[in-house]
């Protein structure tokens, strides 16, 4: 067993989107929609600010809400923890993109729901996934949480601060943000564990 | 059905000579028929037959080495490699967004020559073979060389392909009227400060030792909205590692959000804020002394010079706290030498102040003791490799690079460029080519080629530059998409995209010097050709063949390389060759040798070259322009997914960032009425109006300016994507300020008024243009 | 929807096809020499008239039109003009909405199988409507109606409607859009033979 999962260094990320054209051509990922985005959010008045840019995909919960709301069984969580779609088995009901209160999934024109995979194809020859690999800030780390010198785990071990997104739900992400700038934590977000 | 009992009719415009019966007639997989091409057969890419090859980047001109991904004869992938000291095996998103530029099908197809008798920007146009509009081109050339003279025929090159079109053929054909934006709009009066002050230029990628700095300050220089590859990785690197940070910007930019200080300045302060620093650095004898006595010239007269601007000064000019110049004047001497202001790239800003500005900042550079030390500025130079052998140009290569080498005529018999004399400076204005053309003064400009040169989107004044194309007799444009300024040209020349090509090679002057290689990962499409192809045989037509001994550009550059014990088939194995480099002095000294090549050997602060010229020996703060009231100024910048105003046509970094928007202070929205996210025209004091363009009420941004992203509000039907989205910097630009000592053109003195009350321009999303133009 | 057809076809559909894809090929190709001189021998015009005898058609008032205009007029419609191309005459990009996609691609390597290769000298995309209808004729004039049929119904027919609406719509040159408008209708009457 293993535990996949990625974590993003805020103070490092730009928002400059690189990730997300680099998913784009390496899943094909059809225009109109998207497996990664970036959220841009400004708190404060001038000149006291704080900007977060924030990128955003599938978390790969450890309770993903996705999984158990799907009628065929086409939504799994894989052994290593990877949340994943079998397109050939997708009847398109959407109910998985409604289950989902992170907006990670979509439609394929295709007729199946996609969304983030960690790259699984890349991952299986050892590679990272596209977004990590691309990154100019280096602010992405990914890896086996299980595996405490995975990169992953010793970014979350070196980070000033770690944050989930809506930690309330108890969907149990295994994307990390870190080093949120802001010092309540993610912007829009109520706050969670500072580490 | 009934055809009579005729044989077939054989009709001869029906044989196109696309396809042919083969001899290889494979075993019938589709017996009976065709497959279905309605329900294509599912699989992705990275389980197919996937090639690579090596190339570097062209989305942008900081060309970082790449990879490039084949499968099914379509580029599917492009990454950075970690052998290429620009990549190190990662990419910005531009770069990532390559494939989407080959496979726009907005591109050009075809050669194409305007309809006789047709007006410009009339768009008229038939299909011409490549023989035929070089035919045409080199008529015209002979007609305007025997009337005028060769001068007369000028020539402006962006992109890696401009080396042909902005150096080695008007240096073969004797035009010193060549140019490229990247050095008047851009860079001019940095280079100018830096050759007369280290006696070097600074490196096409800023030679800023970020691995080992403990303190930075950017003064207006976006990094992280300008998504330069191994800038933005070097500067996040810092950060992480726990550099502070300061950044000086009336806007609150992305690289503001990550420091430590903003400095809300009033724009065109900037120099007295860097004069200041001066002043405390002295005054609090706080600068590197040894370091200045070792290597500097003209110091006391910089003392006694920078006396007069004390913090107080500059307080009551840039409206930031004399206290604050001060605590951060002392805090970048703790970290001295380790502490640096690095120098941007786009440095055209006020004109008149710009080489000011520069030697400004580098003279605190200076004081800080890091130029050419661990932490501050290294040096370079760009690794040698021999050209191909071939006779001697009639003019030397023109343009040069982004510092803009003069083109000396000498005794030559040619005139020198239009330009010569209305600035001190050597590099050859870009836009100084504009008005000849349409008053014939000091010389007739009667031709232009225009290779990768958005001419709309980057020189000022674009109703004089359509004014000027009026006058030309010939209009020559070399582009991979029918840009606005395309569609005026007499002749079109659809250029492949870099994916598709070879290039020379690629000599960067880096902290390791390199050579990097292009390939082409697949063939050209339509009926588009490489620039150096291009360039061969108009060069051949010209009477010219003479300087392209080459038959093709294998042999061009296995030539080059095996001048250094490579091959072209090496190169294709490696990509990239790394060098040693001589980053900082104590390299050079161990050789016995002085980098700093200035008249006294010295870097220097005073500057009597400058005196003599009856210039200001050093920098002084001059007033800034003023607007009108009720105008703000324009400031503008980048969209980190999009490159000039090149990118806005790609699908994939159109989806990204669709269209710009105009920052808008909160407090002048309230007191306009101007709500988030509508849509507001923007006039400018000249009267021209740029939008619908969305207003984005921040509190990011000062009072007394606004801002938007360039390269949108482009005006060109056939670029389907980009085409009336957003609002044009350019041309908001209907004035401008010659820096009298580069030539450089300062573009920050237009103001603008917010106009309210905009329709919504109901732009469809990017995706439904994408499935509107594949089924027009 | 499959693409085989319902029956073999007869020597004179043979003939019929060949001729509607030659005259596909010769409109939507590159207007040059070959095209000039069959309008002005007449052949085009006489190409047309057989087709529309054997189907039942009106033939196109073809007007001769100034060389120059037609020239223009399909940079115009196909390839570049000021005001945004009418037509874009590529196939496989209409059906995927992408440039070389799956259908361009599958298109190349179904040719190939039947043993026609695209030329080196062909400077355009091997999409592009004229060159299709070029491998239609050589499928047509060789051991392959069948698959020419097939060619036309399933990867012409459907997409050229759309196409032809396009070009009438925006045709100053009076002839390609009257020729497109003709060869709409046989396309229709030659699919619509081929079922019954």
């Amino acid at each position: 067993m293993s535990r996949m999962a990625m974590a993003i260094d805020l103070a490092a990320c730009v928002g400059c989107a690189a990730c997300s054209v680099a998913c784009k051509h390496e899943n094909e990922v059809p225009i109109g929609v998207n497996r990664l985005w970036i959220r841009n959010t400004t708190i404060g008045t001038f000149p006291n600010l704080v900007t977060e840019f924030r990128p955003e995909q599938c978390l790969h919960c450890e309770n993903p809400p996705c999984v158990p709301v799907c009628p065929t069984g086409c939504c799994f969580v894989r052994a290593d923890g990877i949340v994943d779609i079998e397109p050939m088995k997708c009847i398109g009901c959407s109910a998985c993109i409604a289950a989902c209160p992170y907006d990670a999934r979509y439609m394929h024109p295709d007729g199946y729901v996609s969304k983030c995979d960690f790259c699984k194809h890349r991952v299986a020859k050892g590679e990272l996934p596209a977004c990590v690999t691309t990154c100019p800030t280096l602010c992405r780390s990914f890896g086996d949480l299980d595996d405490p010198n995975s990169d992953v785990s010793i970014a979350l071990r070196g980070a000033r601060r770690v944050d989930l997104l809506r930690p309330g739900l108890g969907t149990g992400p295994k994307l990390y943000y870190l080093n949120a700038p802001a010092k309540f934590g993610l912007v829009g977000e109520e706050g969670q564990r500072s580490s | 059905m009934k055809l009579g009992r005729r044989d077939f009719i054989k009709l001869s415009c029906a044989t196109v000579g696309a396809l042919a019966v083969g001899s290889t007639a494979k075993a019938q997989l589709f017996p009976g028929g065709f497959p279905n091409p309605f329900r294509p057969p599912p699989g992705k890419w990275f389980e197919g037959d996937v090639t690579t090859s090596y190339s570097y980047c062209e989305m942008c001109f900081w060309k970082c080495g790449m990879k490039v991904s084949v499968e099914g004869g379509k580029v599917r992938k492009v990454d950075g490699y970690l052998e290429n000291p620009k990549s190190r095996g990662m990419l910005c998103p531009r770069g990532q967004a390559a494939p989407a530029t080959t496979y726009d099908p907005d591109r050009l197809k075809k050669p194409l020559i305007r309809v006789e008798g047709s007006e410009r920007g009339a768009g008229q146009y038939r299909e011409a073979s490549w023989d035929e509009a070089f035919d045409y081109i080199a008529e015209k050339m002979f007609a305007i060389r025997d009337e005028h003279g060769t001068e007369s025929v000028a020539f402006m090159g962006h992109g890696t392909g401009d080396e042909w079109f902005a150096s080695y053929l008007p240096g073969a054909w004797g035009t010193p009227n060549a140019a490229k934006p990247s050095v008047s709009l851009c860079t001019a009066p940095r280079e100018t400060a830096s050759v007369y002050t280290f006696g070097r230029g600074i490196a096409g990628h800023e030679q800023i030792d970020w691995d080992e700095t403990d303190y930075i300050v950017l003064i207006g220089h976006h990094i992280g909205e300008d998504t330069h590859n191994t800038q933005l990785q070097q500067f996040a690197q810092a950060l992480t590692r726990g550099a502070k940070l300061v950044v000086v910007d009336p806007r609150f930019s992305v690289a503001a959000a990550k420091a430590k200080d903003w400095l809300p300045i009033k724009p065109a302060t900037d120099t007295a804020l860097l004069l200041a620093w001066i002043n405390v650095l002295i005054e609090e004898e706080i600068y590197d002394a040894e370091y200045v006595e070792k290597y500097t010239l003209g110091f006391e007269q910089l003392a006694e010079h920078a006396a007069q601007y004390t913090p107080e000064w500059a307080e009551a000019i840039t409206e930031i706290p004399a206290d604050t110049i001060r605590r951060i004047a002392r805090e970048m001497a703790a970290h001295a030498p380790r502490a640096v202001l690095p120098v941007g790239r786009h440095v055209v800003w006020y004109g008149h102040d710009d080489s000011h500005r520069m030697r400004a900042l580098y003279f605190v550079n200076i004081l800080l003791g890091n130029y050419g030390m661990p932490g501050g500025y290294y040096l370079c130079d760009a690794p040698i490799v021999d050209t191909f052998p071939a006779p001697e140009l009639p003019l030397a290569p023109a343009a040069g690079g982004c510092g803009g080498g003069p083109v000396e005529v000498g005794d030559s018999p040619f005139r020198p460029s239009v330009d010569r004399g209305k600035f001190f400076g050597t590099a050859t204005s870009v836009q100084e080519f504009i008005e000849p053309m349409i008053t014939g003064e000091p010389y007739p400009v009667k031709g232009l080629f225009a290779y990768g040169v958005n001419i709309f989107h980057s020189i000022p004044m674009v109703e004089r530059t359509k004014e000027a194309l009026r006058h030309l007799d010939l209009y020559v444009a070399i582009d991979i998409l029918p840009m606005e300024h395309v569609m005026w040209a007499d002749v079109i020349l659809p250029e492949c995209t870099f994916l598709e090509r070879h290039d020379d090679l690629n000599l960067v002057a880096h902290k390791t010097p390199f050579i990097q290689a292009r390939f082409p990962a697949v063939e050209p499409m339509y009926d588009s050709k490489p620039a150096w192809w291009i360039a061969r045989e108009l060069g051949i037509k010209l009477g010219l063949g003479e300087y392209f001994p080459w038959e093709n550009i294998e042999e061009y550059l296995d030539r080059r390389l095996s001048s250094i014990g490579s091959s072209l088939e090496a190169m294709a194995e490696q990509g990239t060759i790394v060098r040693r480099g001589r980053p900082y002095i104590a390299d050079w000294e161990r050789l016995n040798r002085n980098p700093f090549d200035t008249p006294s050997g010295q870097l220097e602060f005073y500057s009597e070259r400058f005196a003599e010229a009856g210039l200001d020996p050093l920098p002084v703060f001059i007033d800034p322009m003023e607007g009108p009231s009720g105008y703000y100024r324009l400031l503008y910048g980048r969209s980190p997914v999009h490159t000039f105003a090149r990118t806005h046509n790609n699908a994939v970094l159109m989806e990204m960032d669709s269209e710009n928007s105009v920052w808008l202070n909160t407090r002048e929205a309230e007191r306009l009425g101007v709500s988030h996210r509508e849509y507001v025209y923007l006039e400018n004091q000249d009267g021209v109006v740029e939008g619908p363009v969305r207003a984005n009420v921040t509190e990011r941004i000062r009072q007394d300016c606004v801002y938007i992203t360039h390269g949108y509000g482009h005006k060109a039907p056939l670029m389907k994507l980009a085409n009336g989205r957003g609002a044009s910097d350019t041309h908001l630009q209907t004035r401008y300020d010659l820096d009298p000592y580069s030539g450089g053109a300062g573009l920050r003195n237009n103001w603008v008024r917010i106009v309210p009350g905009a329709p919504d321009p109901q732009h469809k999303s990017i995706a439904q243009l994408v499935r509107e133009r594949s089924q027009a | 929807m499959t693409t085989a057809p319902r029956t073999t076809p007869t020597e004179t559909d043979v003939a019929v096809l060949h001729l509607l894809l030659q005259l596909i090929a010769g409109t939507y190709r590159s207007p040059a020499d070959a095209l000039r001189d069959d309008l002005v021998s007449g052949a085009l015009a006489e190409a047309c008239a057989a087709l529309a005898e054997a189907l039942d058609l009106d033939a196109p008032g073809l007007l001769a039109p100034d060389w120059t205009t037609l020239q223009a007029s399909y940079i115009d419609l196909f390839v570049s003009s000021g005001n945004g191309i009418a037509a874009p005459p590529y196939v496989g990009y209409a059906i995927d909405g992408e440039l070389m996609g799956p259908s361009a691609q599958l298109l190349g390597a179904a040719f190939s199988d039947h043993g026609i290769e695209l030329q080196d000298a062909w400077s355009d995309l091997p999409d592009h409507v004229a060159a299709v209808a070029e491998g239609g004729t050589l499928l047509a004039h060789g051991a392959r109606p069948e698959a020419a049929l097939a060619l036309l119904e399933g990867y012409l027919a459907p997409w050229f409607e759309r196409y032809a609406t396009a070009i009438e719509a925006k045709d100053v040159s009076g002839f390609y859009g009257p020729m497109t408008k003709f060869l709409q209708a046989a396309i229709k009457e030659v699919t619509r033979e081929a079922r019954s």
